[in-house]
């Protein structure tokens, strides 16, 4: 292999997280398809119930462009000395970011098959399961020109996620590459964009969309206050984390002190998943809770509930499965730029499991604060969308979001569990010298 | 320079005197590489005495990394067995060993391992705060004054020199006053005023009754040391107290060309 080919595959293989981020959107908007393929087929009344899940998919989108930029922006951040070595071996800025942009746009591609395919392969489980389950109606394939939709929608959030990384990456002085002497520690660059101005505009702003969103056409305002107060909640991931971080214990004896510890010290870092959960938290929520609310729409008998609930729990346990994979690839990428800093931590003391239980404890708190904010904004944006109609939220709805806390934190801490023991079992001479 | 080969002993284990403070029988390293098992180190016995300044030589490749790493519990060995103070560090569960680590131990590296991130103090505090204990302040205030870091304390790590943050990894290893200082190549990365100094803080730390166990490949930085071990090919192939440089480069080359 030509050395630069081999230094494009090393870099794919640092993308990991990006690709999953693609490929959970794109598998996202598939079962969205799917969903909305099999309410149009019981109740083809329903009109603004399309409408709203078209919306909900262009959320996804939106969000998972976030994602993009942020799993890629960490990456790179990790690569820093590569970069900035391959500019000082005589690479131009345009070369670096080409070779950059090739790699992006190859795991891209890659991610939206992938997606396709999940996304596919779950609304087939779905539709067996109902057919399995004698159901009187058959969940729907989405439709092609959906699936093409989909990919689509997998190459334009790379595109949009990948611009700044990259423009950001390209820039790295070649300076950077001899002077780093640790790539110990490294953090997510800091963001430019932290303008308290444009957060508070966000903020009034999709306040001010929720409560004009009150039924009918203008219940299409509710999903947009949500898109942008997931996007408020992206910016001010670092400094949310900090705050709920100051609440706990700090002592280093527990593991949750350590834990605590650790996020303090690279809030970007433990960000950019608490970004990625309360995405993956707040469509999600938004769908079980739309779904739950969808059932007082006509006078529908109990079996048809059941049916119904069947189909929403099938796509839930999908949507779980997809971010267990997210989680547990975006742990592996995050402890392999870790290497260093958990091994001088086991040198100066820590023992395996205390190391094990710090990291678990970390995503503990990661995952569960973002499914709570992200579910409140999903609560936030059906409520409101809702609020004039015969529909409500009822403790079905409640008691799913609840479900949904309870299972993505579980997700996250076994998804962070298995890479930390595989990490933990390295000894720590290897990584110090 | 009184040159020995009594340190050396693969005949029959050792007998633990308390004038050493890291004892080794019989050590061997085998890694498990994609082209078969690669011998780091063959079978080494060595005894380092207690409250002086011990480093250890070689070229690359020699074994000497690994050999401390051994020495001092941060990596275990494939056989042999290794006491620290007189207690048997590769008998310990890993609870057992990384406070050893914690508290009889203080490590430099070569590239320094702060956390950049955590300010100097807190930096210092690492590793007994894993513990939750904290350094006992008049000690911590001497070994502040003696890396000379005062001003720094609430500075970020990331904004100093190289050779302040040598000093700030060596007040970290020094705050739970361990007995032992092991030190990796810790001038690779210093120019030659901040690694003569480092070196000097070394050598004053054993005069006050620290064991200084030091990997270096410097003959220059090894002058300053009590005792010198020269490893190749994972064998210890001499050993001598305050060897002269072209005793040094003499064992180092031997067997180099040929």
């Amino acid at each position: 292999m030509r050395a630069k080919s081999q230094l494009a595959w090393h870099g794919l293989r640092g993308l990991t997280s990006t690709g999953i981020a693609v490929a959970v959107s794109v598998a996202y908007v598939v079962l969205g398809g799917s969903l909305l393929a099999t309410v149009a087929a019981i109740a083809p009344g329903m009109g603004g119930a399309s409408m709203f899940f078209f919306v909900t998919s262009a959320i996804i989108t939106l969000m998972a462009a976030l994602a993009v930029s942020t799993t890629m922006r960490a990456s790179f951040a990790a690569r820093l000395r590569e970069t900035g070595l391959t500019r000082a071996i005589g690479a131009s800025g345009s070369q670096t970011r080409r070779m950059l942009l090739k790699q992006a746009i190859t795991i891209g591609l890659i991610g939206s098959i992938i997606g396709v395919l999940l996304g596919l392969g779950v609304s087939l489980i779905g539709a067996g399961i109902a057919a399995g389950a004698g159901t009187s109606f058959a969940v729907a394939m989405p439709s092609a020109g959906f699936v093409a939709l989909a990919f689509g929608v997998g190459i334009l959030v790379t595109l949009i996620g990948v611009l700044r990384p990259t423009r950001e990456a390209a820039r790295t002085s070649p300076v950077q590459a001899m002077t780093s002497a640790e790539t110990l520690d490294t953090d997510i660059p800091r963001t430019r964009a932290t303008s308290t101005t444009v957060n508070v505009v966000l903020l009034i702003t999709s306040a001010a969309f929720l409560a004009i969103s009150t039924g009918g056409v203008a219940a299409m305002f509710a999903p947009i206050a949500g898109i942008l107060l997931s996007i408020l909640c992206m910016r001010t991931a670092p400094s949310i984390l900090t705050a709920i971080v100051k609440c706990l214990p700090r002592s280093g004896k527990s593991r949750l002190g350590l834990a605590a510890e650790s996020i303090r010290r690279l809030p970007r870092r433990a960000g950019a998943l608490f970004a990625l959960v309360v995405a993956g938290s707040a469509t999600t929520g938004t769908l079980l809770l739309l779904a739950a609310a969808l059932m007082h729409v006509e006078i529908i008998d109990a079996g048809f509930i059941a049916e119904l609930l069947a189909i929403i729990m099938t796509m839930f346990v999908g949507t779980l499965l997809v971010e267990a994979i997210a989680f547990t690839s975006a742990t592996a990428t995050s402890l392999k730029s870790r290497a260093r800093e958990l091994a001088v931590l086991r040198a100066v003391g820590l023992t395996r499991r205390r190391m094990v239980g710090m990291l678990a404890a970390e995503s503990a708190v990661v995952a569960i604060s973002g499914a709570i904010i992200g579910s409140l904004i999903a609560l936030a944006v059906v409520g409101s969308a809702i609020m004039a109609s015969t529909m409500s939220i009822d403790l079905v709805g409640l008691a799913m979001i609840a479900v949904l806390v309870v299972s993505t934190s579980c997700i996250a801490v076994a998804a962070t569990v298995i890479p930390a023991v595989r990490s933990a079992r390295r000894s720590p001479a290897l990584a110090v010298g | 320079m009184t040159a020995t080969s009594t340190s050396q002993r693969p005949g029959g284990p050792l007998e633990h005197t308390t004038d050493f403070a890291i004892q080794a029988d019989r050590l061997r390293k085998t890694y498990d590489t994609s082209r078969g098992p690669v011998e780091a180190l063959r079978e080494i016995s060595i005894g380092i005495p207690r409250g002086q300044f011990t480093s250890v030589m070689g070229l690359s490749g020699s074994g000497k990394s690994t050999l401390v790493h051994l020495l001092s519990g941060l990596d275990s060995p494939t056989r042999g067995r290794v006491w620290i103070d007189g207690t048997e560090i590769t008998a310990m569960n890993d609870k057992a060993l990384s406070r050893l680590r914690s508290e009889r131990l203080g490590f430099v590296f070569q590239s320094f391992n702060l956390l950049p991130n955590l300010t100097v103090r807190k930096n210092i505090e690492l590793p007994m705060d894993l513990w939750g204990r904290s350094p006992d302040p008049a000690w911590l205030d001497h070994v502040i004054s003696l890396v000379g870091i005062g001003e720094k304390l609430d500075q970020r790590a990331a904004n100093l020199s190289g050779g302040q943050r040598q000093r700030v990894a060596i007040a970290r290893a020094l705050a739970s006053n361990p007995s032992v200082i092991v030190a990796d190549e810790p001038t690779g990365s210093l120019d030659l005023v901040n690694g003569e100094s480092v070196l000097g803080l070394f050598r004053t730390l054993a005069n006050n009754g620290h064991t200084v166990l030091m990997v270096t490949h410097d003959p220059q930085a090894a002058s300053y040391s009590d005792q010198v071990l020269v490893l190749r090919d994972g064998q210890l192939v001499g050993s001598a107290h305050s060897p002269s440089q072209a005793w040094i480069r003499g064992r180092l080359m031997e067997g180099a060309n040929a």
